[in-house]
């Protein structure tokens, strides 16, 4: 505690003494304000202390100085370094000149003279290596300067017999950023015999202080990383490198030997103690394995990330890593593993009575028995047995990388890998399923492993049970009591947790859908049919019975034999979940009654599909219409809407696509109808409430661009630009509205100037664009630009009117694929009667759920609103750890809002709807950055807005007064 | 000559009794003072005897350590302490501090009450001893006296396990104590950093297995314990009250907490609430996961394990019970067994080893009938599981730690003669070491080669450093002696600089040591060989080595002890020849001389004795 205040008395104190300081320099700027390297000038040459000269050289750190005036200010503050004594001052000259030469816009070359001369002066090793880093900044200003180059490494290799490791550390960094990547070059102008960087570095492998040895390694690899190719010979070096005594070192070897291993893979390396040859691969895959069991974490860690990258390794190697040798007292042992896959193979089911199960079998040869292989052996055995979890998760993403490329590999790692379902760490545990589910392609699951994963389907955590799911969707389960017991677990697990209820749905759909011909021997047993008797029939609401109907009639749809054991009931029971459970339930041919599916069967889709041809067409048919008199063309507009809207219902594919069209069709059409308006020939001013429609359309025209553009996922520049455009003339109907309804002229000026400013940002943004908006507004308006950039307002408003009336309709290329942002809230359903309460002016959590698809970066962009019946609507922002990723474009947000107001009288519905927030700005700038076009002054422009994307749901609340 | 001897008095080619007496320059250390679970006469306790038969153990012992509370390991520490008599300090660290004593208050209680034996420890010796005891920090560097200096790492095995390194000058010894190198549900694995001591003792119980995956032991635990619970029957664990019980709680705790079960799981009371206790305050001994998470939530203050009554074995309906003793051969675990055993729904598991003659042993090996006292016949019909979770490094373990220590000589103790000869032979096949097992009251004697220090003023290590950079070593005559004028410069600290002399002997270095013949004559006498026994256990006190630099006044000290006759100056023994310093030993041990950079005199103070020799293999290699 003392020691905690007084630490706290010096950091006020210090303040204080820099608060001073700030008072006079601020007066010092401004009365210099024209010149910054005069002020410094001034400032030092005040200075009567190092402290003094300390203080006012940190003070102009703080502040940004223009390109122009570096080369002034440096040479000020060289000035004052030949003439300073102190050695902490020249420090930090010497590190603002490495700041200031990084300024943008500032050739460094013209101070790089004067750096290497304070070099050849400077006794101060702190200094030196300031001074370095510097010629670091200045040499990684000037890539393209071959001379410059090996220059400062002339200087770095002069400077590495230095007896101070801080300097040789900058010594090595440099040559690492500088050395050369071709030897020609720095032949040709050298002149001299080529400094062979990489030996350089080489021989300071083993230096004797630890930091030397690690820059050395990374600077090494900093060669690497710049695509230099690094020599074999290394190799040898870098391993004698992993016994190093410290940690860094190791772990800078161990990257080192991974990046040889992936340049020289195939190259032969002899086995020190015998005369057998490896590749050098799997010699580094041997190494790297060995520092799994390193005495320090963060080694092992790094070892065992670098493992999963190792795909060339020969399988001989990599199968040992799972392989370790039991004994017990000298005889041989076999895994429990080895012993489940025995007694599966037996036929047998687990006794585990008799404490003699694992007695130990054969003798062992003493002598062949290898404590410490210098192999690979049971490398990922260690790894996944590691006390620190990151380890052991940096062993399962390993795992799972190397099981991904190798199948045998998948095969021999599941036993490993559904151990890992029990870990202690939930993270652990839920990265083991995620692992799984990657190769779940490559394996099929044994009987006693299916057993071991099931049981996990009990646990609290709801990740962890989802992950779960998803697992049992992709895994092929390879006996008929693999099912059952899948599906009893399930079962349990939703008797257990009934909000688990569509994930397990879900599950079973695929489960089913894998495995027909397992299904179909359980069949009469799931329906509890009897050949002779009718048994009862089960309810319909039961959860569990539509969760045993969802495999069965998936399995159903490849297994044309199945419906024949359904009841009578089965059928009805499908009729009405094949209705309001479609997304589960597949359609079926059943015998003897019509096919309920839609006309698209599967076989046809991948081909021509008529919807995709439907779309298009009646597409083709609107952009053609050029000449059709207003009526119809309204009329057309709307049938097609009507359409698409119905497509998109119909063909969840197609949806985006659909959607995103029908959204483009009707501001189209909104457009229309308002410049269709009888209003428009009346000369008089117009009432607000006359022109009430146009300005509501314009207002909606706009609003449907910002989800057009920011709600889709897809979207691509060219669509961008039409919809900017249609945003556009959205603008410019508010502002013909404006100057129709508002007397007096001063209001409009401003707003012309505006209008005609965002034309002008336009048509920078999309320069590359404008050629495909040949005859659109902007293409006429672009032309009249000089006019009326001159012309009054009035005048202004009336060339737009008739540009808008007289502009054709854009055609909206389609892109690839486009989805639609969604969201649905499956938690609160807002089905309950049961109002929350809660004391007023007291805060109550509410657990939200929701899925969201095809939102990129929710993180970022998805807010909860809340709205209270007053009126009063709450934005809430989760955190990002909120959202979890189960799949590819799909997100899930399971988050808690905290709601909270006054007393109620009696409880009241409020609405929680999940928002996608925008910012018009990103998507512009990012546009602008595509073209190459300069940063614009676009801040003031960016509208921020948010987009309601989910179903309101309404939950039910009760603030009840404080009881006093 | 300076060298280190070990002799055990007990767990040599033994488990149990451990206590090992180890001489190292010139310091007397007994490292743990453990009884013998299989004598219940004299042979239960090591034979003090052997240290001295008259006087006074405090005369002959500079330390004792206790590495863990473990009664094989700390059992005979009152008797040793205030039956014996010994007033010196006794080192151990916190946990092993607070839970040592309920241990042999237990153990006191069962010899003298249960059992009637007269002529046994007091609880007020028990008290009296504690008193002796210093605590340790783990990786605290205690300095026992001038020379001696010991430091704990941390060893899994029990919550407060340590291993010790014992160092004197440049000397220094490990004893790991017992340890585990993998963690399980609430330690850690063993840890030692690259110490490079001269001996490494370690314990070799599993020393001829090699271990399955814990996970699979864990897994097959718990879901017999889950199938079971979820039939409605209830499971009886048999435990010990400290260690393995704890683990196993935790194992159970976080399962039930994962999958929200319900049933109540009991742990029968008395001396674990107790050991719960400390476990709680000791977080910081414990794993990964308890460590990070006990902010929320201690994992040792158990939300579904409580504490079990006489009457709740007879409630209806599934629950787990841990029970004491561990064996099932007395107490409450066989009060509830016999009750529980008439049910084919009910489990009994026993997750340890059981002695021969227990109802624990004969349950395991298959017998469904037993004898009860009063001629009862008691019928199991109970399931019987057996389960072993031990906390002991398997070969591989040892091996691991081996590399981790890298030392030059092992010692294995705490295992079967016929286990040890095997890891034995493995040990000096892969490490090219020297590897010892002697039985107990034989003594291992190891040659040394310690550093010597040696004054050097700054100003003229500085100037040689300079001279140095010029190559040809022509510079190097004065500073001779630290280069050998093998290369440019030696090896050295900026205050005080140290050599060690085996190397080829230069002619300066001749020179120097014979400068020094005059110090070191008078000083070189020291017994070589161990007394046996009969002769008592006569502290070979000597300077050996650690004194050659050192001013003769602190050489001084080691002698003026009353027990050993000063040498005398005229003694006809010869100096040690400067060759005689230099046996065959490795060329690894050898420092190395770098030719290629020089070193900066900051770089210097970093450097250990350590780091040059990594430096030397890197050196012998290129």
């Amino acid at each position: 505690m003392a020691a905690h205040l007084k630490k706290r008395v010096y950091e006020e104190f210090t303040k204080v003494v820099q608060q001073q300081h700030e008072e006079i320099a601020s007066k010092k700027l401004r009365l210099t304000k024209p010149s910054k390297s005069a002020a410094l000038h001034i400032d030092l040459c005040k200075a009567t202390s190092p402290a003094d000269a300390l203080q006012y050289l940190l003070q102009f750190a703080r502040k940004p100085v223009e390109a122009e005036s570096v080369e002034g200010v440096v040479r000020i503050l060289l000035e004052h370094y030949y003439k300073e004594n102190d050695a902490s001052v020249r420090l930090k000259i010497a590190s603002l000149l490495g700041l200031l030469s990084k300024t943008a816009g500032f050739s460094p070359d013209c101070i790089m003279d004067d750096a290497i001369n304070t070099l050849q002066n400077e006794k101060s090793h702190q200094v030196l290596a300031q001074l370095l880093d510097t010629l670091l900044a200045i040499g990684t200003k000037l890539p393209e300067n071959p001379a410059v180059q090996a220059r400062l490494i002339d200087v770095a290799c002069k400077h590495l017999t230095d007896t101070s490791h801080g300097v040789r550390n900058k010594c090595l960094q440099l040559l690492g950023n500088l050395g050369s990547l071709e030897k020609n070059v720095a032949k040709d102008t050298e002149g001299l015999a080529t400094k062979d960087v990489q030996k350089i570095i080489g021989d300071y492998f083993v230096d004797q202080d630890p930091r030397v040895r690690t820059a050395a390694i990374k600077a090494m690899l900093q060669l690497h990383e710049r695509g230099l190719k690094l020599h074999q010979t290394i190799y040898n070096q870098a391993c004698r490198l992993l016994s190093d005594d410290y940690e860094q070192v190791r772990s800078a070897a161990v990257q080192l030997i991974w990046v040889l291993s992936q340049l020289y893979p195939e190259s032969i390396v002899p086995i020190p103690s015998s005369n057998e040859e490896i590749r050098l691969v799997d010699d580094a895959f041997g190494k790297i394995c060995h520092m799994v069991s390193d005495g320090s974490w963060v080694v092992r860690v790094q070892a065992a990330k670098l493992l999963g990258s190792m795909g060339q390794v020969s399988s001989h190697f990599l199968e040992q890593t799972l392989d370790k040798k039991l004994m017990s007292d000298l005889r041989r042992k076999r895994t429990a593993h080895e012993r489940a896959k025995e007694l599966y193979s037996s036929g047998e089911f687990s006794s585990g009575r008799k404490w003699g199960d694992d007695a130990p079998k054969e003798e062992i040869d003493t002598g062949a028995v290898n404590l410490i292989e210098s192999g690979a052996c049971g490398a990922f055995v260690h790894g996944l047995e590691d006390e620190m979890y990151e380890v052991r998760i940096a062993a399962v993403e390993a795992l799972c990388m190397l099981a991904q490329s190798s199948p045998s590999f998948a095969e021999k790692c599941l036993d490993f890998l559904v151990d890992m379902f029990n870990d202690e760490i939930e993270e652990v545990r839920l990265q083991s399923i995620h692992t799984m589910r990657k190769i779940s392609n490559n394996i099929t699951l044994r009987e006693d492993q299916l057993d071991t994963v099931l049981a996990v389907l009990e646990d609290s955590s709801r990740d962890i049970r989802e992950a779960l799911h998803e697992l049992l969707c992709y895994t092929n389960v390879s006996t008929k009591e693999g099912i059952h017991l899948a599906l009893v677990e399930l079962l349990k697990n939703l008797a257990k947790y009934p909000t688990d209820r569509e994930s397990i749905w879900k599950c079973l759909k695929f489960l089913g859908g894998r495995h027909p011909t397992l299904v179909l021997p359980l069949v009469p047993d799931l329906l509890s049919t009897h050949p002779f008797f009718d048994t009862a029939e089960p309810d319909m609401d039961d959860p569990a019975y539509i969760a045993v109907l969802v495999l069965i009639f998936n399995a159903a749809e490849t297994c044309p034999t199945m419906p024949a054991l359904f009841s009578d009931h089965t059928f009805r029971h499908y009729a009405y979940l094949r209705d309001s459970l479609s997304h589960l339930v597949p359609a079926l041919r059943l015998p003897g009654r019509k096919l309920l599916s839609s006309p698209v069967s599967p076989s046809i889709t991948p081909h021509e599909d008529p919807s995709q041809q439907f779309l298009q067409q009646s597409l083709e048919r609107v952009y053609n219409l050029q000449h059709l008199d207003p009526q119809g063309t309204q009329e057309l507009l709307q049938f097609t809407i009507r359409d698409l809207q119905r497509l998109g219902e119909l063909q969840s594919d197609l949806a985006g696509v659909a959607d995103f069209s029908a959204t483009y069709l009707r501001c189209q059409l909104l457009l229309i109808k308002a410049l269709q308006e009888k209003l428009w020939n009346m000369a008089a001013p117009l009432y607000l409430k006359q022109s009430d429609m146009a300005s509501a359309a314009a207002k909606q025209i706009l609003e449907e661009t910002y989800k057009m553009e920011f709600m889709y996922s897809g979207v691509e520049s060219r669509q961008v630009v039409i919809i900017h455009h249609m945003r556009l003339q959205a603008k410019a109907l508010q502002l013909i509205v404006t100057a129709r309804t508002t007397r007096g002229m001063e209001p409009l000026f401003g707003m012309c100037e505006k209008f005609l400013q965002e034309v002008d940002l336009f048509q920078r943004c999309f320069i590359t664009e404008l050629p495909h908006l040949q005859d659109s507004f902007v293409d006429k308006l672009l032309d009249l630009m000089p006019r009326l950039m001159t012309s009054k307002p009035s005048e202004v408003v009336k060339i737009l009117q008739a540009t808008l009336r007289q502009s054709t309709f854009l055609h909206l290329p389609l892109p690839e694929q486009i989805h639609r942002a969604t969201a649905t809230i499956i938690e609160p359903a807002g089905e309950s009667d049961n109002p929350l309460r809660f004391t007023s002016g007291l805060v109550v959590a509410l657990d939200v759920d929701a899925t969201l698809e095809h939102v990129q970066d929710p993180q970022t962009i998805v807010k909860v609103q809340v709205l209270y019946p007053d009126g009063q609507a709450q934005i809430i922002h989760p955190k990002p750890s909120d959202f979890r990723n189960p799949g590819p474009g799909r997100h899930r947000l399971i988050t808690q809002v905290y709601l909270s107001h006054g007393a109620w009288t009696e409880p009241c519905q409020i609405e929680v709807r999940l928002l996608l927030a925008y910012d018009s700005s990103t998507r512009i700038s990012r546009a602008a950055c595509l073209d190459g076009a300069e940063a614009l002054p676009l801040v003031e422009n960016s509208i921020e807005g948010t987009i309601p994307f989910s179903k309101p749901v309404k939950v039910y609340i009760m603030p009840k007064p404080a009881r006093r | 000559m300076p060298e280190i001897k070990v002799t055990p008095l007990g767990a040599g080619q033994d488990v149990g009794r451990s206590c090992i007496l180890v001489s190292i320059a010139g310091k007397n250390v007994m490292l743990d003072c453990g009884m013998h679970m299989g004598y219940n006469d004299d042979r239960r306790f090591p034979d003090f005897s052997y240290i001295t038969q008259n006087g006074r153990l405090t005369d002959f012992l500079d330390c004792v350590i206790i590495s863990h509370f473990h009664l094989d390991h700390c059992g005979a520490l009152p008797y040793f302490s205030e039956m014996v008599g010994y007033d010196g300090p006794i080192y151990m660290t916190h946990p092993t501090k607070a839970i040592c004593p309920i241990l042999l208050e237990d153990y006191r209680k069962i010899t003298v009450d249960k059992k009637g034996e007269t002529n046994f420890f007091t609880s007020q010796m028990i008290k009296d001893c504690m008193k002796k005891v210093v605590a340790v920090h783990l990786h605290q560097t205690v300095q026992v006296d001038d020379e001696l200096e010991i430091k704990a790492y941390y060893a899994g095995h029990v919550l407060g396990a340590a291993m010790f390194q014992i160092k004197v000058g440049s000397e220094s010894a490990v004893y790991t104590g017992d340890y585990n190198m993998t963690p399980d549900r609430h330690l850690g694995a063993a840890w030692i950093d690259k110490c490079r001591p001269n001996l490494l003792i370690t314990e070799s119980t599993y020393a001829t297995t090699i271990r399955d995956s814990k996970r699979c032991r864990e897994r097959d635990f718990l879901k017999k314990v889950h199938e079971t619970v979820e039939r409605g029957g209830k499971v009886l664990i048999p435990v010990f009250a400290l260690g393995r019980a704890q683990e196993l709680c935790i194992l159970l705790e976080t399962f039930w907490e994962r999958m929200n079960l319900k049933a109540p799981i009991y742990f029968s009371t008395g001396l674990t609430e107790k050991a719960n206790h400390y476990y709680k305050l000791f977080i910081t001994w414990t794993n990964q996961k308890i460590r990070k998470t006990f902010v929320q939530r201690n994992m040792f203050e158990f939300k579904h394990i409580k504490a079990f009554d006489r009457a709740f074995a007879d409630n209806p309906g599934p629950m787990v019970v841990f029970a004491t003793p561990g064996m099932l051969h007395a107490g409450q675990s066989l009060q509830i067994f016999r009750k529980w055993a008439g049910n084919e729904k009910n489990m009994v598991i026993m997750p340890g080893y059981c002695v021969q003659g227990t109802v624990g042993h004969k349950i395991l090996s298959g017998q469904r009938k037993l004898e009860m006292e009063g001629r009862q016949i008691l019928e199991v019909k109970m399931q019987v599981e057996y389960m072993s979770f031990s906390a002991h490094a398997d070969a591989k373990g040892i091996m691991q730690l081996v590399r981790q220590a890298e030392p030059d000589n092992v010692l294995l103790v705490h295992g079967e003669a016929k286990k040890m000869e095997f890891l034995k032979q493995k040990i000096e096949q892969e490490f090219h070491v020297n590897c010892y097992m002697p039985a107990n009251g034989e003594t291992v004697t190891l040659l040394t080669h310690p550093n010597i220090p040696v004054g050097i003023s700054l100003g003229l290590l500085k100037r040689e450093m300079a001279l140095g950079t010029v190559p040809g070593g022509a510079g190097g005559q004065e500073l001779g002696c630290l280069n050998g004028g093998e290369g440019k410069h030696g090896f050295w600290w900026v205050r005080v600089s140290s050599f060690s002399p085996h190397r080829p002997p230069s002619r300066c270095q001749e020179a120097q040591a014979d400068a020094r013949h005059a110090d070191h004559e008078g000083q070189c006498e020291w017994p070589l060989s161990w007394p046996g026994p009969l002769a008592g256990w006569q502290g070979t006190r000597g300077a050996s080595g650690v004194g050659w630099g050192a001013p003769p006044g602190h050489l001084g000290r080691g002698w003026a002890r009353p027990w050993e006759a000063p040498p005398s100056p005229d003694s006809s023994s010869p100096p040690p020849r400067i060759s005689g310093w230099c046996p065959q030993s490795r060329p690894s041990r050898s420092w190395a001389w770098r030719s290629t950079s020089s070193a900066s005199p900051a770089a210097c103070t970093s450097t250990t004795r350590a780091r040059s020799r990594r430096r030397s293999c890197a050196c012998t290699a290129t």
